[in-house]
């Protein structure tokens, strides 16, 4: 509440009040008027302070739009700019002089103009508004916490802080592609092509020759191939092929493996964002699309169509599986609770305050009696009445007290004496008992994790406010760590704060391989055949390079989608945080001096035991790094080889790829015509 | 749709500030204000000591405030106080003590000199804190253990209404005069704590009686009613205003009390059914 400058104010001001008032008075008023005067400006000026802030806080209400295209928008478009617009409504209440009010803009986002701050006075019915312009690249979600309101007295002496809470998200939304996406307006313009384009080897009304056949009463006369006709001297009919949509359903692979990742550059949101340029391009041709979100535990379906909703539809789901973060339960909990807590501080001030959630000395008492062997010092406590009573206890205790007394000349202070000594020497057992206890629980007050304990009981209280978990909850994520963990993870996700996190466990076993996701997407596949038409396409956009020997599953229900003639396409990303394959075999370099690169790396390496660590770090990086990128692109071979021998093609998604180089591979390996 | 003025000015207070130069703010007119205020405050202060006769008094006081408005000393404040008051009490600035006058206290009430030295200490006050706001930080920063250097917040000279120093000068001039008040009930009401506790205005030649046992001495009488003076209505504010909040408490942080309060009461019982429970899992654990 106070500053440091009031601190300071106010301290010199009460030592002039003592000092004139009280010591120096007769030498000279003028300190003690003074310092009055100083004191009571200071009363009045934290008077005003609290009063306009009791008044003001409480009332404060947040309204937020997205502005995109000068429309006002639930959702905003990948890479096209937008305008966040806050307005602080202040119905009634007393004016505040001084207010800085600051939005928490989410992170991983670009900001164009403005601050997201204002410095102003808030008055009753007149709204404060801010105002700024942002973008974001890639697709997801984006979260507004809210804004943080300080209010401060105009000396500077009083200071407040408040969080209005909103927790409102966006969709980010992949940008469309076509050009009604590039037109911001409500008339909708008739780009319709014809209803699919794709050959399809039945007689229909496409324009390419399929077959001649004999006529047939009803046939319509336009079609009799006259010249064939009169060859043969009967009527022959011409027949074309069909120009049907195809239906093509996109596997996009939601699971830990492919959420982890630089924020912006995950293997989901370089798959999504693919998936996103594959289904407008298909919606381009009128086909049918449809989307099956997987991960280890379960799969979401969106059945194919191509309305304009069911794209728009389909871009939502793929923001959401973008927008997924990586789970944070196998975070050390400690690490966990020191996030939490400075989201927690920041977004919920007034429930972290100690006046709201405190944690008493007490709660570091440590009990005794939760200890088994701790009840001997009751049973040493219970059992000492019973020797007390006994007469050689009593004789032999009450000689050493009667030696022990005070010789004193009083004869009542001789009697207490010796009451007293015999008291502590009668009631030893006891009186040793009580001690140990307190010593054993004394130490809870010296714990070096005194500092967590705290923190972990602010954070469970707030967790369980919110989870509406209660009271009882509180004392459970104190003491048990998964459960903590778990609370503090989905706190963390909810709020959209990353976190770093193993990928290894305490065995060295890699956490986040994902073999469950495999027979989800084996069944979701079967699912998609079982319902199936004619000419399916399906693209699996899935991280599956390191799941080698588990892929058995999906290789056959691959070979089922073959057998009914589908075709069935693997989009396997490469790791953004690695570099991408040479399109070559690399030849060995040679320096000057005819060595190869490899080979002086080689020889730096051995030089390796006489430099320092970093020096070390430095040599050894590119080549574990050159190591990893080979191991990466042999098992991505392997996975290739394995996919071909099930008759499915496996496309590598580079992370310089654009979605346009990637759509032209796919058609070139669909052998189709498309209007593109 | 905004008022498009409205998101002008929230443009321009948004942008970030840049350090200000003192002849940068001397084009504001609000800050222009809170500047001539100070130094004027300043001069009026200066004279009144050197009407005293504190010529050295005056001059340090004098040099330190303008230190304060130009060189953004932050400290400058305080020091004007306490020099002030130590010229008050010391004249020739040699730390002794000359004539003690006990009639002084009974002479000295709302004397115009007094009036005016107390009115120019606290504009000077309250216009160098307020342009300390402008210049240097107005807010404080929050997380004071965090490496983390932040810039500090300014208060944007666009951001002072116009017409915000008038109020100020009314209200120096209230606390001028509750002060005075204030040193008219100390110098003036004693405590008489003798057969029970009573407030009565002594003679004026009360002081040469020597204090009886059991009651106050004069300086020990102002200091129990000073402290009265502040303790009473502070905590009757502290009332009001713990009485005004949980009144507008939002019900999170309400139930948030609730909560503690409850778990206060109860976490011994609580921490104990946990102790068992995870000692239970534990076992169980193992057990597999």
């Amino acid at each position: 509440m106070l500053t440091s400058r009031g601190y300071w104010f106010l301290l010199i001001v009460s030592l002039v009040v003592i000092l004139g008032v009280v010591a120096v008075p007769t030498w000279s008023v003028a300190p003690a008027v003074m310092g009055l005067a100083l004191l009571a400006w200071f009363a009045y000026e934290w008077v005003r302070f609290r009063w306009r802030l009791t008044s003001a806080i409480a009332r404060l209400r947040v309204e937020r739009v997205l502005v995109q295209g000068d429309r006002i928008v639930p959702m905003v478009w990948a890479g096209i700019p937008f305008r966040v617009r806050v307005t602080i409504q202040y119905p009634s209440g007393s004016s505040v002089p001084y207010a800085f009010v600051e939005d928490r803009i989410p992170l991983g986002v670009e900001i164009l103009q403005g601050t997201g701050d204002r410095h102003s006075a808030l008055r009753p019915g007149q709204p404060l508004e801010v105002e700024y312009e942002l973008r974001v690249a890639m697709l997801g979600m984006l979260r507004f916490e809210g804004l943080r309101v300080r209010v401060v007295d105009l000396q500077g002496f009083f200071f407040h802080h408040a969080f209005l809470r909103e927790g409102v998200e966006y969709l980010v939304l992949p940008p469309l592609t076509d050009d009604e996406g590039r037109q911001r307006a409500d008339k909708r313009f008739n780009m319709l092509p014809p209803p699919g384009i794709h050959r399809f080897r039945r007689p229909g009304t496409g324009s390419e020759l399929l077959d001649l056949r004999d006529y047939r009463p009803g046939d319509p006369p336009k079609m009799i191939a006259w010249k064939a006709s009169a060859r043969r001297d009967r009527l022959i009919i011409k027949e074309y092929e069909s120009d049907v949509p195809v239906r093509c359903v996109l596997f996009l692979d939601a699971s830990q493996s492919a959420v982890i990742g630089p924020p912006g550059e995950t293997a989901t949101v370089r798959l999504a964002t693919l998936a996103s340029g594959v289904a407008q391009a298909a919606a381009a041709n009128r086909d049918l699309v449809g989307l099956t979100v997987f991960d280890e535990n379960d799969s979401r379906t969106l059945a194919p169509a191509r309305t304009r909703t069911h794209l728009i539809t389909m871009m939502q789901r793929l923001a959401e599986t973008a927008a997924r973060l990586p789970d944070v339960r196998h975070v050390h909990p400690e690490e966990l609770s020191r996030r939490a807590t400075y989201l927690a501080r920041s977004v919920y001030p007034e429930l972290m305050t100690r006046g709201n959630n405190a944690v008493p000395f007490g709660r570091h008492w440590i009990p005794l009696l939760d200890a088994r062997w701790g009840w001997l010092a009751v049973a040493a406590i219970a059992a000492t009445p019973f020797l007390v009573i006994q007469k050689e206890w009593l004789r032999a205790t009450a000689g050493i007290a009667w030696a022990t007394r005070l010789e004193a000349t009083s004869g009542i202070v001789r009697f207490l004496s010796f009451l007293g000594a015999w008291a502590c020497i009668a009631f030893s057992p006891a009186l040793v008992a009580l001690g140990f206890w307190f010593l054993y629980s004394f130490r809870g007050w010296f714990n070096p994790r005194w500092g967590a304990l705290n923190r972990r009981k602010r954070l469970a209280s707030l967790l369980c406010l919110r989870d509406g978990t209660g009271v009882a909850g509180i004392e459970r994520l104190i003491h048990d760590d998964q459960a903590f963990a778990e609370a503090v993870a989905k706190f963390l996700t909810e709020h959209r704060l990353r976190c770093p996190f193993p990928l290894h466990d305490e065995d060295g076993r890699y956490l986040f391989r994902g073999e469950a996701k495999v027979e989800i997407l084996a069944n979701s596949l079967l699912q998609a055949v079982s319902r199936a038409r004619d000419n399916e396409l399906y693209v699996v956009l899935a991280d599956l390079v390191e799941l080698g020997p588990n892929l058995a599953r999906f290789l056959k229900a691959a070979r089922v989608a073959r057998s009914k003639h589908h075709q069935v396409l693997v989009i396997v990303p490469w790791p953004a945080d690695l570099e991408e394959p040479a399109p070559k075999p690399e030849k060995p370099e040679r320096s000057p001096k005819g060595v190869t690169i490899r080979e002086g790396k080689l020889k730096a390496a051995r030089r390796g035991s006489q430099q320092s660590e970093r020096e070390r770090l430095e040599t050894f990086q590119p080549a574990l790094r050159a190591a990893f990128r080979q191991q990466f692109e042999a098992a991505y071979q392997q996975l290739r080889r394995e996919l071909a021998r099930a008759g499915v093609t496996a496309i590598r998604l580079n992370p310089a790829d654009s979605v346009q180089v990637v759509l032209d591979r796919l058609d070139r390996l669909r052998g189709l015509r498309t209007r593109r | 749709m905004s008022d498009p003025n409205s998101a002008n000015d929230a443009q321009e207070s948004a942008k970030p500030l840049a350090d200000p130069t003192v002849g940068e703010l001397l084009r504001h007119p609000e800050v222009r204000n809170y500047q001539v205020a100070a130094l004027a405050a300043l001069v009026v202060l200066f004279g009144m000591l050197m009407g005293r006769g504190i010529m050295l008094g005056g001059a340090l006081t004098a040099i330190i405030g303008v230190a304060g408005i130009f060189l953004r000393w932050i400290a400058a404040p305080v020091f004007v106080i306490i020099l002030t008051t130590y010229f008050a009490l010391f004249p020739s600035g040699v730390p002794e003590f000359g004539y003690s006058d006990p009639f002084m206290m009974s002479r000295q009430h709302f004397r115009l000199e007094d009036m005016i030295l107390t009115a120019a200490v606290l504009v000077y006050v309250a216009s160098q804190y307020r342009l300390f706001g402008v210049l240097t930080q107005s807010v404080p920063s929050e997380d004071r253990r965090s490496n983390l250097k932040r810039a500090a917040i300014r208060r944007p000279p666009s951001a002072i209404p116009a017409r915000e120093i008038a109020p100020m000068f009314l209200a120096i001039g209230m606390v001028v005069v509750v002060g005075q008040a204030a040193w008219w009930c100390l110098s003036t009401v004693r405590i008489v704590a003798g057969d029970g506790f009573s407030l009565v205005i002594p003679n004026v030649f009360a002081y040469r009686q020597s204090p009886q046992a059991g009651r106050f001495s004069p300086a020990g009488s102002r200091f129990v009613l000073l402290a009265g003076m502040v303790f009473f209505p502070a905590v009757l504010a502290m009332v009001v205003f713990a009485y005004r909040r949980y009144r507008a408490l939002p019900p999170l942080e309400a139930k948030q009390i609730l909560q503690d309060t409850q778990w206060r009461e109860n976490y011994r019982e609580f921490s104990r059914i946990e102790t068992w429970r995870t000692w239970a899992q534990r076992r169980q654990n193992r057990r597999k």
